[in-house]
């Protein structure tokens, strides 16, 4: 805690610093007065110079491929720009790493983000605003004889998802902050072979979850049926689909310590004592590790990122099958009248320079990545993420992709078919300072209710959450 | 209280951020304090893996099987295994002769727990050496770092984030390795070499960190890795590699890789330091380019591993020669599938995933690695009939059987 505290305590020494040498900053009156960062395009856009952006993501090895083979295409359209990037680690990496480095100015030009990491940033006026660029109409030279405008052309706004397009402004002044680059979700992955062969139905409710959990136990004592990832998504889930509150954009933030959220805490907790379920944090490490093993201790569901799905399927035998079928659902719901499921996936987002070429450049970039089909369904298919634009579903390849989907190799696709499938129901929590703070602590709340046996201890637990949020921020 | 301690704690931060004089030593800067309490542990290397990965030789009472599958914390080296990347080689070559010039090296947690990364695999610990009898411990993690050889991954976030992360700043700074703009001398960044698996196997340590094009069947799977072999009519013999694929590759490619399928495989030779052995990695498949010439091939279908019919002792025993090269038998064979008949089992011993077999057949001594769980009884005292792959484990060959149906009891 001591840490988050200390980065929003650098974060408002950049913000003094920011106010205090902006008399200083000469390109800040070529720009904006705005304290937000409201970026002006330079008169030409993009003037050909030789930039170097840095972009720092979360990606691993199996998507930094496809970037590797997409980066040079980029090239040929704009070589001078030399586009260097660094896995960070988890998203809470990145956020914490950028966080300190806006201090001194050596923060990257784009990162991967999530709306309260670009909440946190903008304490110090970071964020390029992205509408002068969306919406500039200066033509640009390519390096292969085309040209392009700048901004988004009438039919590429109109192409991207309009829910996704939309978080990029959720930030209470309208200004468009990020641009998505694709969404995820988190499903219900489980064992297929498993449930046919005991006539299991797969659960739609939590009510339903748990009498699953019963009948799995009873056939297999020893097995933990259900892992859950993400404790933090999986409180703030259940806020959304309980409405009961979690946190508000405008004070007081911290409204999650209420009877309904005690009362499903204490749920799961019993399911625990049960020996029903585990998290992250309680077997120490991803719970597909569970159930991907075919020996020993074992689940047969398990709730985990969309965009995971390549490791929820098990080692195959040495004949090339799988030990067992993986089949992907939508997670459960408290009531199928009010279905949520969590948006995730990355959007990105670019910080200001004192070069206006650098901002101008790494847009180019962002718009490519996030306009181009070919890029986005290659990304979309290595990973199980969602494209963000929709003519990617025109696309032969990708129809093709969907449409090979199954429990074993093509996993990655079945995965994408269930979140594309429930794009009805996904949510976004409010951004505000504060708002990161808040979902690292109801996760570190509901791991640690999980193991106490004492009602007062959960209340306790509850209560100290919300005092280290408001300590902290 | 609190408050002064966050303030000395930002003061330490921005302190961190003073542009750093050249030669700044940020390695000795942090103090292993052995009274502190995080967990510490005096270590010797037991296999290194890569640069942010050294497998230690722990008292059971840390590890069960006396042995700690270390990952370096705050830092990401660059892949030279499963993938080979710029700088990764370097990074690897650092770990190890940094190590292996130590006199004593100590592991360290960031906290009062021995935590693992989540995989679950590998406990995150920070790795101090010194070289003399006497004298300061040097942190390798943050040596890493300043020398430009990783990149920052929860770098911040840790017992030592403010030195690890000044460190990082200097080694870009002052355009170190990673952060230097220009091409590491050891990455090969040309074209796929196209070649034989004969090739391959007898020049095997030429072409490591090159990326190879080959074609061969598909003979089996081996959790995330394939064999393949392919028949060489000159010399009258099969020659195999594992290639691994892991988590990457999408179901096209998957199916391509199918066991039965002879393919074309592009992909770049690694030397897998842990298992001591060579295989192929780093595949890709463009699914917007599938005639990319990088991305593995189908060529046809319903072939099936050879399971050459092979002799103990001329496994066990036996030279061959090609293009004047004298060679093992049995190195000459690995990764490819052979067969054995009337193997008597003289001892078994159960491990956590399978059985270990030593067989005696014709005066010749040969290991068998059972891959699946299986009472060691089931097979002590018995002959038996296998088929199995070739490969190297602690530096000696042995035969790796890895389904029930490729073992005989007679």
């Amino acid at each position: 805690m001591k840490k988050k505290t200390l980065l929003v305590a650098v974060l408002l020494i950049g913000v003094l610093m920011t106010v205090f040498c902006s008399g200083a900053k000469e390109g800040a009156s070529a720009k904006s007065t705005n304290v937000a960062g409201a970026f002006q395009v330079p008169e030409g856009g993009y003037d050909g110079s030789d930039v170097t952006i840095t972009f720092y993501h979360t990606m691993g090895a199996n998507l930094t491929a496809v970037l590797d083979q997409y980066i040079p295409e980029f090239n040929k359209l704009y070589p001078n720009i030399r586009v260097q990037y660094e896995s960070i680690g988890s998203y809470d990496d990145v956020r914490d790493q950028i966080s300190t480095q806006i201090f001194v100015g050596s923060q990257p030009n784009m990162a991967y983000c999530y709306p309260d990491h670009v909440a946190l940033y903008n304490m110090a006026g970071a964020v390029a605003t992205l509408d002068n660029l969306i919406n500039s109409k200066i033509e640009i030279k390519r390096a292969d004889g085309t040209t392009e405008i700048l901004g988004l052309t009438d039919a590429q706004k109109a192409d991207f998802i309009e829910g996704y397009y939309n978080e990029g402004k959720q930030f209470g002044d309208g200004l468009m902050y990020t641009m998505p680059l694709s969404k995820s979700t988190e499903v219900l992955y489980y064992n297929k072979t498993f449930f046919d062969a005991n006539g299991i139905k797969v659960p739609t409710t939590w009510e339903e979850m748990e009498k699953v959990c019963a009948q799995i136990k009873a056939i297999d004592p020893n097995s933990i049926p259900l892992g859950y990832d993400s404790e933090s998504n999986w409180f703030i889930t259940m806020c959304e689909q309980y409405k009961s509150p979690y946190t508000s954009a405008t004070e007081p933030h911290y409204q999650f310590n209420n009877e309904q959220n005690v009362a499903f805490i204490k749920m799961f907790r019993d399911w625990y004592q049960k020996g029903y379920l585990t998290t992250q944090k309680l077997y120490g490490a991803y719970t597909s590790g569970l159930f991907t093993s075919t020996t020993g201790v074992t689940s047969y569901m398990s709730i985990g990122s969309s965009a995971g799905a390549t490791y929820q399927r098990p080692a195959a035998n040495p004949d090339g099958t799988y030990p067992f079928e993986v089949g992907i659902a939508t997670i459960p719901q408290v009531s199928t009248s009010n279905r949520k499921v969590i948006s995730q996936g990355p959007s990105l987002c670019i910080f200001d320079k004192a070069n206006p070429q650098e901002v101008v450049a790494t847009w180019l970039f962002v718009k490519y990545l996030t306009t181009t089909v070919e890029f986005q369904a290659e990304f979309g298919m290595a990973s199980g993420y969602v494209p963000v634009i929709k003519s990617v579903a025109d696309n032969e390849v990708y129809s093709e992709f969907l449409a090979s989907a199954d429990g074993g190799n093509y996993v990655t696709a079945l995965s994408a078919k269930v979140c594309l499938s429930q794009a009805d129901a996904y949510y976004t929590s409010p951004a505000f300072n504060g708002s990161s703070t808040a979902r690292d602590q109801v996760g570190a709340l509901l791991a640690k209710c999980l193991t106490l046996t004492d009602d007062n201890q959960i209340k306790a637990a509850f209560e100290e959450a919300i005092d280290e949020c408001e300590y902290a921020n | 209280m609190r408050r002064l301690a966050v303030a000395a704690a930002l003061l330490l931060l921005i302190i961190s951020f003073v542009p750093a004089a050249a030669g700044r030593d940020f390695a000795s800067e942090v103090k292993l304090n052995m009274n502190s309490e995080t967990l510490k542990q005096e270590v010797t290397v037991h296999a290194f893996v890569d640069g942010d990965t050294t497998h230690f030789n722990v008292p059971v009472s840390v590890s069960p099987s006396g042995v700690l599958k270390a990952r370096y914390l705050g830092l990401n080296t660059p892949e030279s295994t499963g993938k080979i990347e710029e700088y990764g080689k370097k990074a690897a070559s650092f770990t190890r002769e940094k190590l292996e010039s130590a006199s004593s090296i100590i592991i360290e947690s960031d906290d009062p727990n021995w935590n693992v990364d989540s995989s679950g695999g590998r406990v995150l610990v920070w790795v101090w050496y010194r070289t003399g009898n006497s004298g300061q411990y040097r942190n390798l993690n943050i040596e890493l770092l300043q020398n430009g050889l990783a990149n920052a991954y929860s770098t911040a976030n840790n017992r030592y984030g403010t030195t690890a992360m000044a460190a990082l700043n200097y080694a870009k700074e002052n355009k170190l390795n990673l952060f230097s703009g220009q091409k590491d001398p050891d990455y090969y960044y040309g074209d796929a070499v196209e070649l034989t698996l004969r090739e391959l196997r007898c020049n095997v340590a030429e072409y490591d960190g090159i990326k190879v094009a080959f074609e061969g069947v598909i003979t089996m799977n081996d959790g995330g890795s394939i064999y393949v072999e392919d028949y060489d009519a000159d010399t009258d013999r099969y020659y195999g590699i594992s290639v691994y694929y892991g988590h990457g590759l999408p179901g096209k490619a998957l199916e391509i890789l199918s066991v039965g399928n002879m393919s074309r495989i592009v992909g770049t030779v690694q030397y897998y330091e842990n298992g001591g052995i060579y295989q192929v990695s780093g595949l890709t498949y463009r699914q917007m380019k599938p005639k990319d010439p990088g991305n593995v091939q189908l060529i046809s279908s319903g072939h099936s591993g050879a399971f050459v019919p092979t002799d103990a002792w001329l496994f066990a025993n036996g030279r061959v020669e090609v293009e004047s090269q004298v060679y093992d038998y049995a190195y000459l064979s690995l990764d490819t599938t052979v067969s054995m008949s009337g193997l008597k089992v003289v001892s078994a011993e159960s491990t956590d995933d399978g059985v270990n077999l030593i067989c005696r057949s014709g005066g010749a001594e040969v290991a068998v690695r059972v891959g699946y769980r299986e009472d060691s009884r089931t097979f002590k005292g018995k002959t038996v009939d296998i088929r199995g792959i070739v490969a190297l484990h602690d530096g000696g060959y042995e035969i790796k059987v890895l389904s029930q149906k490729d073992i005989t009891i007679i």
